[in-house]
């Protein structure tokens, strides 16, 4: 960085950041640079347009782990639902009112007392964010990839997640184009809360499958 | 021309010990290693030929392929890995 980087940031460049009005005092990444040339020329080429632009970053902006913490919720408290979430996780979805279309495929596994389901992503970092919202950063390291396919009870230790020696880890490694997610168990003594209080104990770890849902 | 599905449930499968650099969709680790057929999945898209835009009639069949803990680590008899790979992949345990 320092190489081309040793001007003063007080230079008489022109142009202004009109989209960029965060930037003030702050010196760019390498990857914000590419991000903004790869925009600002998709833009200009009008590969994309400026609404559709905004449309995505809207959609991405609303999408977060509420969206799959209602639905899980949902399922624990209604077992047609649940059966038909399962079986069929993107239809079942579709009927809620949600708009999937651009969603891909999703499977959705049950945690049980005897197997404890993990979602990885060892090639590059698949995620349901329709479902979750953006990844957290850990979840895209290389070093929760490699790790949690190695030593899963570790890692998950790490999470602060002590699984019995008697139940099962399965990671579910997301190779192909289908989207993981796990369906924990509903904690006991929460099976007869509302919905609407179910949704806030489900986080997003615990359906990644590093946590479990948490009572208040 | 759609593949047939030719490994069934249950069945035990060796993943191909090939190393293309090319983009593929199987994990290093599961190379050479032996699972057993959980679910076929159907056919998808050959990831092989869209990563670079190609198109094709060919599909794969996906297979969800479980692999044990202790087989591919040495360590928990318990533990389980399921990945999600294409029957060209996959070949009889002794090939």
């Amino acid at each position: 960085m320092a190489d081309h980087h040793d001007h003063t940031h007080a230079h008489t460049h022109t142009h202004t950041h009109a989209t960029d009005p965060d930037l003030d005092g702050h010196t760019l990444l390498e990857g914000e640079v590419w991000e903004a040339a790869l925009r600002e020329l998709l833009l200009e080429k009008g590969v994309i347009t400026t609404p559709e632009l905004n449309d995505q970053m809207n959609r991405t902006a609303s999408q977060s782990a509420a969206v799959g913490a209602s639905i899980i919720a949902r399922a624990w408290k209604d077992q047609k639902f649940k059966k038909a979430l399962l079986a069929n996780p993107k239809v079942t979805i579709a009927d809620l009112g949600h708009d999937v279309s651009t969603m891909p495929d999703l499977v959705i596994v049950e945690n049980r007392v005897d197997v404890h389901n993990v979602v990885v992503c060892t090639l590059c970092s698949c995620y349901p964010r329709y479902m979750l919202g953006p990844p957290p950063e850990w979840y895209r390291s290389a070093a929760y990839r490699a790790r949690v396919v190695r030593d899963p009870r570790e890692v998950l230790i790490e999470f602060g997640l002590n699984i019995s020696a008697e139940t099962t880890i399965r990671v579910y490694d997301s190779t192909a184009d289908l989207r993981y997610m796990v369906m924990p168990l509903c904690p006991p003594g929460a099976e007869d809360m509302p919905v609407t209080h179910l949704q806030t104990i489900i986080t997003r770890d615990s359906m990644i499958g590093v946590g479990l849902p948490k009572l208040p | 021309m759609a593949e047939t599905q030719e490994f069934s449930i249950g069945q035990m499968v060796r993943v191909k010990r090939l190393w293309p650099t090319d983009h593929h969709r199987v994990p290093f680790y599961l190379k050479g290693k032996i699972g057993q057929v959980a679910t076929c999945l159907g056919p998808v898209e050959n990831p092989e030929l869209t990563a670079y835009f190609k198109k094709s009639s060919d599909q794969h069949i996906l297979y969800r392929v479980r692999f044990t803990h202790a087989h591919l680590w040495g360590g928990s008899q318990t533990d389980e890995i399921y990945a999600d790979l294409a029957g060209k992949w996959l070949c009889e345990p002794e090939g």
